[in-house]
C-alpha cells in the first residue's frame, strides 16, 4: 500500500515538475512569478485532445507538435506582453500574468465550453502487477516523458552554448550585456522552453486525466508552491519539490481526506520554509 | 493644526470635493444597478487601503488576503445566524480574529521575503479555503445564508433598499481613507516605507522591522476583514468560493496597483475604475459563458502594461528627481 502510495506520488509529482521547472526557468531568468503556467498546460491538453479527435494521433505521437506549437505560444506571448512588462515593477509583471491567465481560461471557455472530456483510446493501456505494486501504463508514461524531458532540459542548459547563455542571464543580467549575450534572446527562448514544457505536460496528463478549461488551476497552484519549495532559481531544486508535493499530495488523500491535500502540502511547505526561507535547494 | 490645513489644503480641496460628489451622486439615480457598483467601488476602496498597508507602504506584496476577507465575512455571517448577533458587534469581533490571526501567522510569515512571502501567504490562504469548504459548523460548500432570520433594521444592518448600504460603507471608506492620509506622513509610514527601500538598512538605522512588519500586517489584515464583514452583510449570503478563491486575493493587489501603489487615494482610484469595468462588462456580455471574463482580463492586460505605476501616474504632474547640491541643501534648511 505505502509502495503503491508512493508511486501514485511520484506519477502526479512528474506532472507537477514539469510545470514548476517551466516556472522555476522564468523566475530564475527574468525574476516573474508566472501565474499563467498552469493555463499552458490546460491548452497543451486541448490541443492533444483535438489532435487524437481530428486527426488520430495518439498523445505520446503529438508531444513534438505541441511542443513547438506551445514554444510559439510561448514566445508570442513573451514579445507582445512580457518583454514590455519587465520594464515596470515586479508586481505589475505578476499581475499581468495572473489576467492573462484569465483571459486565456475564459477565452478557451468561450470555444470549447466547459464540458469534461477524455481521450477514449490510447496505446499504452493494462496494468502490470508486481504483487506489492500494480502499475497501469497511463499512468506509465507520464512518469517517463517527465524524466525524459527533465533529462533533455539539464543536458540543454548544462551542455550548449544557448543554455548556458540563459543561465548566466540569471545569474547577472548586465555582465551578460557586457560579454555580448543577447539576453532578450535568452527571455524569450526561456519562456519558450517554459511553455513547451508545460505543453509536453498537459500532452501526457491528457492520457489519464480529464479535460476541462479551469484544469490548469490546482496544477499552478501546487506548481508555484513547488517551486518555492525547491528554491529560487534551481531547476533541479523544482524538480525534487514537484516530485515531493505529488507524494504529499496521494499520500494525505488515502490516509485522511481528499479534502485536506491542500493543507497537508501548504503545511509541509510551511514546514520547509520556517526552516529554510528560501527553499530545500535555494542559495 | 493652521499648519497642518496649510500643507494639506491641496488634499482637503479634493477630498471634500470628492465626497460631496460620492454624497450626492445616488439622489440622481435611480435605478438599482449603478447604485449597486457604487456599493461594490465601496467594498473593493477598503480592501485596496488596507492591502495598501502591507503590501504598498511596506512593500511585503501578499497574495491571500482573501483569508481575512473570509474570516470577516463569516463572522458576520455566522454571528447573525447562529447567534443572532448584530453585525456591529461581529464586524469587530471578525477584526479582532483576523487581527489574531495576522500575528500569529505575521512571525513566520513575515520572514519570508519577495515572491516566497508571496506565494507563502497564497498557500496559507488556500489552506484556508479548504478548512471552510470542510467545516460543518460554517455550512461547508453550501455556506451561509442569513437573509431570512433577520429582520431588516439598523441592528441587523439589513435594508431593503440600497441607498443606507451605500452611506455606510462611504462612510467607513472616509474613515480609512482618513486613517490612511494620517499614517502617510506619520514616523509609522515613513518606517515602513524605509522597510520597503531596504530592509536592512532599515534594520540598520534602529527601525525595528519585524515589529513594523507585523503591525502593519495585522492592521491590513483587521481593514480587509473590515471589508469582508461589510460585503457579507449586502449579499447576506457567504460562502468559500465567493469570499476566499485565490481570484480575490489577486483583485485586492490589482485594484492598488492599477490605481497607484504606496499612495493615499490610489485604491479608490482603483476600485473605481476596476469595479466599474468588473460589473459593466458583466452585464453587458454575460450571454456568452466567459466572455465577460475575457473581456475583463484584456482590459486589465491593457491597463497595467501601460500604466504600470497605476492610473494615479496620470493626474501627477511629473516631478523632476534630482539630487540637491550642499548649497541648495543649506538654502533649503534655512
Amino acid at each position: 500500500m505505502i509502495i503503491q502510495c508512493i508511486f501514485e506520488g511520484i506519477v502526479i509529482g512528474s506532472i507537477l515538475a514539469l510545470i514548476s521547472m517551466g516556472i522555476a526557468l522564468i523566475w530564475g531568468v527574468m525574476n516573474v512569478l508566472s501565474f499563467s503556467q498552469g493555463e499552458f498546460l490546460m491548452i497543451g491538453m486541448y490541443l492533444t485532445f483535438f489532435f487524437n479527435k481530428n486527426l488520430g494521433l495518439d498523445p505520446i505521437i503529438s508531444i513534438p507538435f505541441t511542443a513547438v506549437i506551445m514554444f510559439a505560444l510561448g514566445v508570442l506571448v513573451y514579445k507582445t506582453l512580457i518583454r514590455k512588462a519587465l520594464k515596470g515593477p515586479i508586481l505589475s509583471q505578476r499581475l499581468i500574468t495572473f489576467a492573462l491567465s484569465m483571459v486565456l481560461v475564459n477565452g478557451m471557455l468561450m470555444l470549447v465550453t466547459s464540458e469534461f472530456r477524455t481521450i477514449p483510446k490510447v496505446i499504452f493501456t493494462g496494468t502490470v502487477d508486481f504483487g506489492f505494486l500494480v502499475i497501469s501504463k497511463e499512468k506509465l508514461v507520464p512518469l517517463m516523458v517527465s524524466v525524459l524531458v527533465t533529462g533533455a532540459l539539464f543536458l540543454f542548459m548544462n551542455k550548449t552554448n544557448i543554455g548556458k547563455a540563459i543561465r548566466a542571464t540569471s545569474l547577472n543580467k548586465d555582465a551578460e550585456e557586457l560579454v555580448g549575450i543577447d539576453t532578450e534572446f535568452s527571455y524569450m527562448l526561456a519562456f519558450g522552453i517554459a511553455s513547451a514544457i508545460a505543453g509536453t505536460a498537459g500532452c501526457v496528463l491528457s492520457y489519464y486525466y480529464y479535460i476541462t478549461p479551469t484544469v490548469g488551476t490546482s496544477f499552478l497552484l501546487f506548481g508555484l508552491i513547488a517551486v518555492a519549495l525547491g528554491g529560487f532559481g534551481s531547476i533541479f531544486g523544482a524538480y525534487i519539490g514537484g516530485l515531493l508535493m505529488g507524494i504529499v499530495d496521494v499520500f494525505a488523500g488515502v490516509y485522511f481526506n481528499t479534502a485536506f491535500k491542500y493543507v497537508a502540502v501548504c503545511a509541509l511547505f510551511m514546514l520547509v520554509v520556517s526552516f529554510r526561507p528560501k527553499g530545500l535547494f535555494g542559495k | 493644526m493652521k499648519n497642518y490645513i496649510e500643507a494639506n489644503s491641496h488634499f482637503i480641496i479634493k477630498f471634500l470635493a470628492s465626497l460631496l460628489v460620492a454624497i450626492l451622486l445616488p439622489l440622481f439615480i435611480k435605478t438599482p444597478f449603478p447604485l449597486h457598483v457604487m456599493i461594490l467601488i465601496c467594498i473593493w476602496a477598503i480592501m485596496g487601503m488596507g492591502w495598501n498597508f502591507i503590501g504598498g507602504y511596506a512593500g511585503q506584496v501578499s497574495n491571500g488576503h482573501a483569508l481575512f476577507y473570509g474570516i470577516g465575512a463569516y463572522a458576520c455571517g455566522i454571528g447573525m445566524k447562529n447567534f443572532n448577533a448584530s453585525p456591529w458587534i461581529t464586524m469587530w469581533v471578525g477584526v479582532i480574529i483576523s487581527i489574531g490571526v495576522a500575528f500569529v501567522l505575521g512571525a513566520p510569515l513575515l520572514r519570508l521575503k519577495g515572491h516566497y512571502f508571496a506565494l507563502a501567504t497564497m498557500a496559507i490562504a488556500e489552506c484556508g479555503r479548504i478548512i471552510f469548504l470542510n467545516w460543518n459548523y460554517v455550512g461547508g460548500a453550501t455556506g451561509v445564508d442569513f437573509l431570512n432570520k433577520a429582520e431588516p433594521g439598523w441592528y441587523t444592518l439589513q435594508f431593503t433598499s440600497k441607498y443606507p448600504y451605500y452611506y455606510i460603507f462611504l462612510t467607513f471608506v472616509v474613515l480609512i481613507l482618513l486613517l490612511t492620509k494620517g499614517l502617510d506622513k506619520s514616523k509609522f509610514g515613513y518606517y515602513l516605507r524605509a522597510i520597503k527601500a531596504n530592509e536592512d538598512s532599515a534594520q540598520s538605522v534602529g527601525i525595528n522591522t519585524s515589529r513594523y512588519k507585523l503591525l502593519a500586517f495585522m492592521l491590513s489584515a483587521g481593514v480587509v476583514s473590515l471589508a469582508g464583514s461589510l460585503y457579507a452583510n449586502y449579499l447576506q449570503y457567504i460562502d468559500p468560493s465567493i469570499v476566499m478563491p485565490l481570484n480575490v486575493s489577486m483583485m485586492i493587489c490589482l485594484v492598488t496597483v492599477m490605481g497607484g501603489i504606496g499612495t493615499v487615494i490610489g485604491p479608490v482610484i482603483g476600485a473605481i475604475v476596476l469595479t466599474v469595468i468588473s460589473e459593466y462588462t458583466r452585464a453587458t456580455f454575460s450571454s456568452i459563458s466567459g466572455f465577460d471574463l475575457f473581456i475583463y482580463g484584456a482590459l486589465i492586460i491593457i491597463i497595467v502594461l501601460f500604466l504600470p505605476n497605476g492610473l494615479i501616474s496620470l493626474f501627477r504632474r511629473k516631478q523632476k528627481i534630482r539630487i540637491l547640491t550642499p548649497l541648495e541643501m543649506e538654502e533649503r534648511m534655512r
